[in-house]
């Protein structure tokens, strides 16, 4: 709990400083107070957690590390945020006030123990981010990004507040505890309303995490957005949404699997298929990436298919090493981006020539991207592939494989362009923060790859 | 052992730093690793000859089940003597062939990084870490194909390489994966103790498909082979090692593994004869229709690794031994041959046989080692090919009933044209009349003709002297396919008996055949007018397809339009409530415990409706407004009605809000422009009723719901009490929940401050105009 006042103060903090001009402050600021966040999560581990404020928020182990994993994952982005907006827009406390606010919305959503604060967590997470999506008042494609993920927002938000009410209605209760009990002990009697509840959170989650056909928003609003703004929507956002889909559904759902397994398990076939065709013919890497990250979404919703007891774990790995490869992948784009004014394939050419080791640490994120053996990403296929073979949902994987092989074909064109065609090109000029990014990144999805037992055990 | 396994793993990590120093005249020490890698596998040839295996046990990730478990038998063994010696040929034959390059060092770290992949593939005893190995064989081919990247063909061919050989493995790690979940753990040597219940399981078929694609794609069966002749545009020692002696086995090496945990069944052996034959057939058919002379060894290779995925098929002791004296046979000769061609090319600056002749006057040394590596392929007597192709023969001559015929046939017809084809890449370059123009050409450096001579004379030495290596090697490895003793030394001399007329009618035949055909254009261009019933062909349509129907599906659903988005979201939702109402059976509705309807709420339904058909009927903005307001405030009487008059309230203040700001905003939108023609209203109309009516039908069931009064009752009974008021209403919204009476108005002024910024706005606008 401490950590989530922590980020709040932290936000208000940084928004005066902005007002007293402190402009150089804000930045070791902000990341002062998320390795102190980071501190506090530490200490409260390995206690045994009890809903805290009525109920409210639970930190138990599932919150802590989805949490930490929030927190660092924004700590990264802060670091390639140095000098991004400087350039843009003098209001940049504003930029990592919102970021920070965004953040607590994300803690909320992993760490809800009552669907009001679900609620209030994807709100303020959401708010938060429709402001930073067109954070760049002259750019159109930037503004029509904001304006689209508002409207689409709003509209989930609106299923999401009725399949509470619906639930509400069936149980009596917010409280997940209490939602448990009347499944639990309703076998038979449980109401219509609250499968016509179930439904309609589904549909407002997968909205949030970006998983078909609710998707329709994503590529528009990850390419119109300012590329940092997509970075932590694509990692952080998606995070929190998965994280707390998991904890709704392993908390209360778990004996109506019947009822709602069969409707996600179509979601996930259509969401691998949707990402991955749209994927292939991208001539932008950012469109790419964007349409990519659907099919991560639907791979992430494997770990719901079929949920279990090493669900929270598959969900772990996974969403650390997409996001961790996401995180190179779009933060090289940024600096391709400045060096050559393209976002298209063609402007990697010949990249690893003259940037060895940033092209490493893209081809180890791409590779990572693929799920090739060595990498995280590989560990995560591994681990939701086989979580579902445990269930027998054979049908599931085989189309799953087809996309894993699809996928290869796109990531790769990315490691082709740097490392086999030829251009004389000048060397990108990689800044100090990104150098240490990149090289954490790249290092923590190697180390991960080839020694994962750090990160199953966790929770 | 892991050393062993990861040394090649260390060295190539340690090419990036230190590989400059590695470039030039030092190159040739790197061929230090793999000789000595041959020198440590050998010493474990006197434990496997007496029948023991060595196991390695390293806990790496227990959790799931990855463990770095190395399990050395005789097909292991074979296969790691097979990699580190012809690896070492290969290394040495590289520090010539690419002297001087500018990337040598990068190739040597591939190289390794490979050799160190391929050994953990063979020694493996986890599936899970033989697959890991496995799918790093394919990305150091992908980078060693991709190697002369000037060039557009090759970068091609390399992805298309690995899409199809990594895609293949994503199947092959579903069928491990499953075969694991139902053994209950990922040893292989375990799984054998289970493979009763693996092969009764009811997912044994898909298994076997599963595995049968990881396998298929990575040896370039039919119709996945297409993959292998693009690849040939690696740097030729990659071919020579990656392509046709060491990589492309390792689909065999899978096979002839899992045959005692999966095979000997019908499911097993029809796949693997049916597929084998009908890609050795078809490929050593193409093969002498080439006239390029790797395309040539690319398309033998591929009918080679048919005609092994086809004795595994079989599937007797015989068949077994046939297929793992043929795996040394084939690697021998045609290792031999792809380094003489690439001494060829190398001196010549073609590959073309129509034009390469008579080359054994200046390149002695090197149309030696092509001419015994042809008669090796050839099977000549007194070639280890001879005996190779004795054990095939046999190995189809003892099968039952009709199969015997048809199978023979098969192997007499592949063995006749891979003759010719092995005729035309080790023999025709060599014959003839010399061209004037490659007078000028001197023997090259003694590494680059040393080591395919080498592998040449071996061809011969175990041709003539097979005791050296029948029992040491391929009675151990047919032993690890065939799971029990197998002793049958190998002869040379069989006697007179079929197998050598079968011998025999393919050598006279293949040999005519050789000397009838000449290769040309022509008959290379006749045969690809086919081309469009290839597989490659076929595969490379479906992509363009794909990426039609991806290109056509991206333009029409991601048109960026938010109401299509909102459409389809909408029709979702309407349909997954639909099949609920559908799978949930009879909907129960029922209105007994509704309260009667009063003349009053008629009144204002029929406003309701009169709002909803205004807003949707009428041409300007304001009126829209106008009738959604008249919508908003028929709630808030729905509300009074119904006694929430504290509902009623919040519900007037934010209507008339948004009609304020709906008002500001109007005016300074672009003019009203109907975008909707008859098809998109009438489809919206049926969209919007289905979703009222899902709302609607919702709404009702909540009404049928028993209404859980203890709240209602709670405030009755404490307002007084608690809050000192009488007034329920009051009591509840300035006391119970005085909070969200204050938030409320807290969004409501914050609400007017933007109604207040937007009339500044608004006069800021004017005054610019």
């Amino acid at each position: 709990m401490s950590a989530i006042i922590t980020l709040s103060l932290l936000a208000i903090l940084v928004l005066y400083l902005g007002l007293f001009k402190a402009r150089r402050a804000l930045l070791p600021v902000s990341l002062l107070g998320l390795v102190a966040t980071v501190v506090l999560y530490g200490v409260q581990w390995g206690k045994t957690a009890e809903p805290l404020y009525s109920g409210m928020v639970l930190f138990d182990h599932f919150a802590v590390v989805f949490s930490v994993v929030c927190v660092i994952l924004t700590i990264l982005v802060l670091l390639l945020s140095k000098d991004y907006f400087d350039k843009s827009s003098p209001h940049v406390a504003e930029y990592y006030a919102l970021l920070l606010f965004s953040l607590t919305g994300a803690v909320l959503v992993v760490s809800f123990h009552n669907l009001a604060m679900l609620f209030i967590g994807i709100e303020i997470m959401s708010v938060a981010l429709y402001i930073l999506a067109g954070i760049r008042k002259k750019d159109f494609a930037s503004n029509e990004a904001a304006l689209k993920y508002f409207l689409m927002g709003a509209y989930s938000t609106g299923f999401l507040l009725f399949g509470i009410a619906l639930l509400y209605g069936a149980s009596g209760s917010f409280d997940l505890a209490a939602i448990k009990e009347y499944v639990v002990s309703n076998p038979q009697g449980i109401s219509p309303l609250f499968y016509a509840g179930i439904l309609l959170l589904i549909v407002s989650l997968a909205f949030k995490l970006g998983a078909a056909p609710f998707h329709f928003w994503t590529p528009d609003v990850y390419d119109g957005s300012p590329i940092l703004i997509t970075i932590f929507m694509a990692t952080v956002v998606k995070t929190a949404a998965i994280a707390g889909f998991l904890r709704l559904f392993y908390f209360c759902f778990i004996p109506l699997q019947d009822f709602w397994v069969p409707v996600l398990l179509v979601m996930t076939i259509i969401t691998l298929f949707v990402g991955n065709l749209t994927a292939i013919v991208q001539q932008s890497v950012k469109r790419m990436l964007a349409y990519s990250s659907i099919s991560h979404a639907g791979y992430l919703l494997f770990a719901i298919v079929a949920i279990g007891a090493t669900s929270a774990n598959s969900v772990l790995f996974y969403v650390t090493a997409y996001s961790l490869s996401t995180i190179i992948g779009f933060g090289s784009l940024i600096l391709v981006k400045r060096a050559t004014g393209s976002e298209h394939f063609e402007a990697f050419n010949g990249l690893a020539k003259k940037n060895p080791y940033l092209s490493l640490a893209i081809a180890i994120a791409m590779l990572s991207l693929a799920g090739i053996p060595l990498t995280a990403g590989f560990v995560g296929k591994f681990m939701m592939f086989s979580g579902v073979l445990a269930d027998y949902q054979v049908l599931l994987v085989v189309l799953a494989v087809i996309n894993a092989a699809m996928g290869i074909f796109y990531y790769f064109r990315v490691i082709v362009a740097m490392y086999f065609k030829p251009l004389d090109r000048d060397a990108i000029v990689v800044s100090g923060p990104y150098r240490v990014v990149f090289f954490l990144a790249a290092l923590i999805t190697l180390l991960l790859g080839v020694y994962p037992a750090w990160l199953t055990g966790l929770i | 052992m892991l050393l062993a396994v990861l040394a090649g793993l260390i060295v190539s990590i340690l090419y990036i730093p230190l590989g400059k120093y590695l470039r030039g005249r030092l190159a040739v020490l790197a061929a230090l690793l793999p000789i000595g890698l041959f020198a440590y596998f050998a010493s474990f040839i006197p434990t496997i000859q007496a029948g023991q295996h060595v196991h390695f046990h390293h806990p790496w990730v227990p959790s799931l089940g990855i463990n770095l478990d190395f399990h050395l038998d005789g097909l292991s063994l074979l296969f790691s003597l097979l990699i580190t010696g012809i690896g070492s040929l290969v290394f040495l034959y590289t520090a010539s062939y690419l002297k001087g390059h500018r990337y040598l060092d990068k190739f040597y770290g591939y190289l390794c990084l490979f050799m160190a992949s391929m050994l953990g593939v063979v020694l493996s005893d986890n599936v899970l870490l033989l697959f890991i190995f496995w799918e790093l064989t394919s990305i150091s081919s992908f980078f060693l194909i991709g190697f002369n990247n000037d060039d557009a063909a090759s970068r091609k061919s390399s992805i298309i390489a690995l899409c199809i050989t990594m895609g293949g493995g994503f199947f092959l790690m579903v069928g491990l994966i499953l075969m694991g979940h139902l053994s209950g753990n990922y040893s292989i040597q375990e799984m054998m103790s289970t493979n009763e219940y693996l092969k009764s399981h009811a997912l044994y078929g898909l298994i076997l498909l599963l595995v049968f694609i990881g396998a298929f794609t990575k040896s370039a069966q039919f119709p996945f082979h297409f993959w292998l002749p693009g690849a040939m545009r690696a740097p030729t020692p990659v071919s020579a090692y990656l392509h046709s002696a060491t990589m492309v086995k390792a689909g065999i090496y899978l096979l002839a593994r899992l045959q005692p945990v999966l095979g000997g069944t019908d499911y097993w052996m029809y796949p693997l004869i049916v597929v084998g034959g009908i890609t050795m057939v078809y490929s050593a058919f193409h093969s002498i229709f080439r006239t390029d002379l790797k395309s040539i060894l690319a398309y033998s290779t591929i009918a080679a690794l048919g005609m092994l995925v086809f004795l595994i098929g079989i599937g007797t002791a015989e068949s077994l031994l046939a297929a793992s004296v043929f795996i040394l046979v084939h690697a021998l000769y045609k290792a031999s041959l792809f380094l003489t061609a690439g001494v060829i090319d190398h001196e010549t600056g073609t590959r073309d046989i129509t034009q390469l002749s008579g080359l054994r006057k200046v390149l002695m040394p090197v149309s030696i080692a092509g001419i015994l590596a042809a008669l090796s392929s050839a099977g000549l007597p007194f070639t280890f090919g001879f005996i190779g192709k004795d054990l095939i023969y046999e190995a189809t001559l003892h099968t039952a009933g009709i199969l015997t015929a048809i199978l023979t046939g098969l192997a007499v017809l592949t063995n006749i044209l891979l003759l010719c084809a092995g005729f035309l890449a080790g023999i025709r370059p060599f014959t003839g009349k010399l061209p004037d123009r490659f007078h000028g050409i001197h023997l090259p450096h003694g590494l680059l003709w040393g080591a395919p001579l080498l592998l040449a004379v071996l061809g011969v030495v175990f041709g003539c002297a097979p005791f050296l290596v029948d029992g040491i090697l391929f009675n151990p490895a047919a032993e690890a396919m065939y799971q029990s003793a197998i002793d049958s030394p190998l002869k040379i001399w069989h006697g007179f008996n079929l197998v050598l007329l079968l011998s025999g009618i393919t050598l006279v035949v293949g040999t005519l055949l050789y000397v009838v055909r000449k290769p040309s254009a022509a008959s290379l261009a006749a045969i690809e007018r086919y081309n469009y019933l290839s597989p490659k062909h076929i595969i490379g349509q479906l992509a363009r397809y794909a990426r039609k129907i991806s290109i056509y599906y991206t333009g029409t659903l991601h048109n960026g339009y938010l109401r299509v988005y909102l459409l389809r979201i909408i029709i979702t939702t309407v349909l997954l409530f639909a099949i609920r109402l559908f799978m949930g059976g009879p909907i129960r509705l029922s209105i007994d415990h509704l309260s009667p309807i009063s003349i009053y709420e008629v009144v204002v339904a029929a406003i309701l409706i009169a709002a909803v058909y205004i807003t949707v009927t009428a041409s300007s903005r304001l009126t829209v407004v106008v009738a959604t307001s008249v919508l908003g405030y028929c709630v808030c009487l729905l509300f009074v009605f119904y006694s929430a008059p504290d509902l009623a309230m919040t519900q007037f203040s934010i209507d008339t809000l948004t009609v304020v700001l709906f008002v500001l905003v109007l005016f300074r939108l672009p003019p009203f422009l109907n975008f909707a023609n008859r098809r998109t209203r009438i489809r919206d109309g049926v969209v919007a009723s289905a979703f009222g009516l899902m709302i609607a039908l919702v709404a009702i069931q909540v009404l049928n719901q028993p209404i859980d009064t203890e709240v209602s009752q709670f405030y009755g009974d404490n307002a007084y009490t608690l809050a000192k008021g009488r007034n329920v209403v009051n009591v509840i919204l300035v006391d119970f929940r005085g909070l969200d009476t204050m938030f409320e108005i807290v969004v409501l002024s914050i609400a007017a401050i933007g109604v207040v910024s937007l009339l500044k706005l608004r006069l800021k606008a004017s005054e610019k105009e």
